[in-house]
Parts: C-alpha cells; sequence; structure tokens
C-alpha cells in the first residue's frame, strides 16, 4: 500500500455525489436541470482538494489515479466550456410553452426559425435557444449566454428559477395569521 | 416585531398606464421579482381583493404563502400585501414625467427586533431596487 487513503475517500466521495445527483435529476418529479456549467465546477473543486491533498504530501501514487484526475480534468474544461447547456426534465412541448410565455411577459421577441431553434431579440442583440429532444420528459437544451441587465438576461434568471438543481428543497408553508 | 420600510423610484420610458397594467398582472411577477420562482391559483382580476400564492426562494428553500391585493388604479397605483407568516405591503406608484413614467415602489414589512441588529444591509432595499431596474428594463420603449 503507497501513500494515505485520503485520495482514494476524495475520489470516491466525488464519484458518489456524482452519482447521487444524477439519480435525484432522474427521479426528480419536480422540474429540475443539470446545468454542467455547475459540474464543471463541482470537478474543479475537487481537484482543488486534489491539490491541497498533493501539497500536504499526498502524491498520486498510481496509474488509476493520474488517469482519474485527468479525467476529472478534461471533464471540468469540457464541461465549462458547454456552461451553457442544461439537462432539463420536461417535455419539450411544455418547455417551448414556458419559453413562450415568458418571452411574451418580457416583450423579448422570440422566432422559433426551426423546430427547437429559437432566437430571442432584443435591443442589446440576438441570441440563440436551442431545445434538442433526449426522450420524452427529457431535453438538451442551449440556452442564450448574454451579459449586461437586459431582457435575455432576465430570461436566464427565470430559467433558473423554474429549473434549480435537483437537490431536494425545504419546503415551508407559511400558514396565514389574520383571522 | 418592528415596522420597516424602503422607498425607491425610477423613470420607465412608457405610460403610466402601460406600466401599472404590466405589474397589475400578477403571472409577470417572477420575470421581475429576483427570489420570486411562481405564482399560481390566481383568483379574481387585476383588482382589490384579487388573491393568489407565491412561492419565495431564499437561502435554498422555497417559502410558500399568499398575496392579496389591496388597490388597484389604472394608470395610478396598485397596492398588495402578502399574508402569513411573512407580512409586508407592497406599494407601486405611477406618475407622469416627461414623455414617460416616474415609478415609486414602497415597501412596508415587519422583522422580529431580535433579528434588526444582525441585519447589516437591508435585503429588502436591496430586492426593491432590483425589481425597479427589471422593470424599467422590461418597459423601457
Amino acid at each position: 500500500m503507497n501513500g494515505s487513503i485520503l485520495p482514494g475517500v476524495l475520489w470516491c466521495a466525488a464519484a458518489a455525489a456524482g452519482v447521487a445527483y444524477t439519480v435525484l435529476f432522474l427521479l426528480a418529479r419536480r422540474p429540475a436541470a443539470i446545468r454542467l456549467g455547475r459540474v464543471g465546477l463541482a470537478l474543479c473543486v475537487v481537484l482543488a482538494f486534489r491539490l491541497i491533498l498533493l501539497g500536504v504530501g499526498h502524491p498520486v501514487a498510481t496509474v488509476w489515479e493520474a488517469v482519474v484526475a485527468g479525467v476529472a480534468l478534461v471533464g471540468a474544461v469540457g464541461f465549462g466550456l458547454a456552461r451553457r447547456v442544461w439537462l432539463v426534465n420536461v417535455t419539450a412541448e411544455e418547455f417551448r410553452e414556458q419559453v413562450q410565455m415568458s418571452c411574451r411577459g418580457l416583450f423579448l421577441p422570440c422566432a422559433e426559425a426551426a423546430p427547437g431553434h429559437f432566437l430571442l431579440t432584443a435591443k442589446e442583440g440576438t441570441w440563440p435557444l436551442r431545445l434538442r429532444r433526449l426522450s420524452r420528459r427529457m431535453q438538451l437544451v442551449v440556452g442564450p449566454c448574454p451579459g449586461g441587465r437586459g431582457k435575455a438576461t432576465l430570461f436566464v434568471h427565470w430559467l433558473s428559477k423554474q429549473y434549480p438543481g435537483p437537490m431536494p428543497r425545504v419546503r415551508i408553508i407559511l400558514k396565514r395569521s389574520e383571522p | 416585531m418592528t415596522m420597516q420600510k424602503v422607498q425607491t423610484s425610477t423613470h420607465v420610458e412608457n405610460t403610466p398606464e402601460a406600466v401599472m397594467a404590466y405589474i397589475a398582472d400578477v403571472k409577470n411577477r417572477p420575470l421581475y421579482l429576483p427570489s420570486l420562482k411562481a405564482v399560481s391559483d390566481v383568483k379574481g382580476g387585476p383588482g382589490a381583493g384579487a388573491t393568489w400564492k407565491w412561492t419565495w426562494v431564499m437561502f435554498g428553500a422555497e417559502l410558500q404563502g399568499a398575496g392579496r391585493c389591496l388597490d388597484y388604479q389604472p394608470g395610478k397605483l396598485y397596492s398588495f400585501r402578502t399574508e402569513g407568516g411573512i407580512t409586508s405591503t407592497w406599494t407601486y406608484r405611477a406618475a407622469p414625467e416627461g414623455k414617460g413614467t416616474k415609478l415609486t415602489i414602497e415597501v412596508e414589512y415587519t422583522v422580529p427586533e431580535r433579528v434588526l441588529p444582525r441585519l447589516r444591509t437591508d435585503p429588502h432595499k436591496a430586492e426593491v431596487e432590483h425589481v425597479l431596474q427589471n422593470l424599467k428594463t422590461i418597459l423601457d420603449k
């Protein structure tokens, strides 16, 4: 046995968290999304922890660990580059209806040039929004990535609220205190 | 409980009628209120007495409560109150200003006294300023 078990524990914990996150998403009954950018960020955190372990005297001891670290690094970069990609658990029709409803509410012209190819046009510019069906209740969405505080940014904020991550949320129902 | 008040204004390049009609439509609210996830079960028109349920996201938790419209004067005023454990009254006022509208939001809310000294910055103030900025983004012609 070479080195400590800490790096192994780190990789196992990261893998378990990834599996749990995916299972929660697949089983989620409420609208939820996996945003690849956030997965990339999580991988960066894991890699940062591994670097800390490296710094305190836990070297990469096996070829397998080097491969795992390499895959994690490539994943972090790849998911970071694909940060506009979301997986959402909704039917294409429901998603389309929601997009059109919110664009109407924002006075944000939204044209569907071809099925699943939307163009959002605001004063600040035009942004594409792609919708690709993976299964009946699973869509791949490539969202717009606007900067600033324009209507397209409001659209992305709204989308984030409608499709949060799959982690269960505490729900507090406030009862009316007045008679 | 201590009553707190936040008030802020901006200029919107649109008519007072259009501004207040947009604000009075409850279904538009999640589009410009940063922490409001959804409204549902809307009953009644935009006038006084209309009710709805809301879902507010805070620190990863979802708070659900009810709202009630207190007053609606097209082109001039819209006011509603959130009911339940968190009580707040939101009043939107519109007045002609140049070719547009001066839009003012006033929020009154209660905070438990023991919490007050811990609030370094007023979270409602930031939220209200954000709402105003978002409304300007949406409604400016």
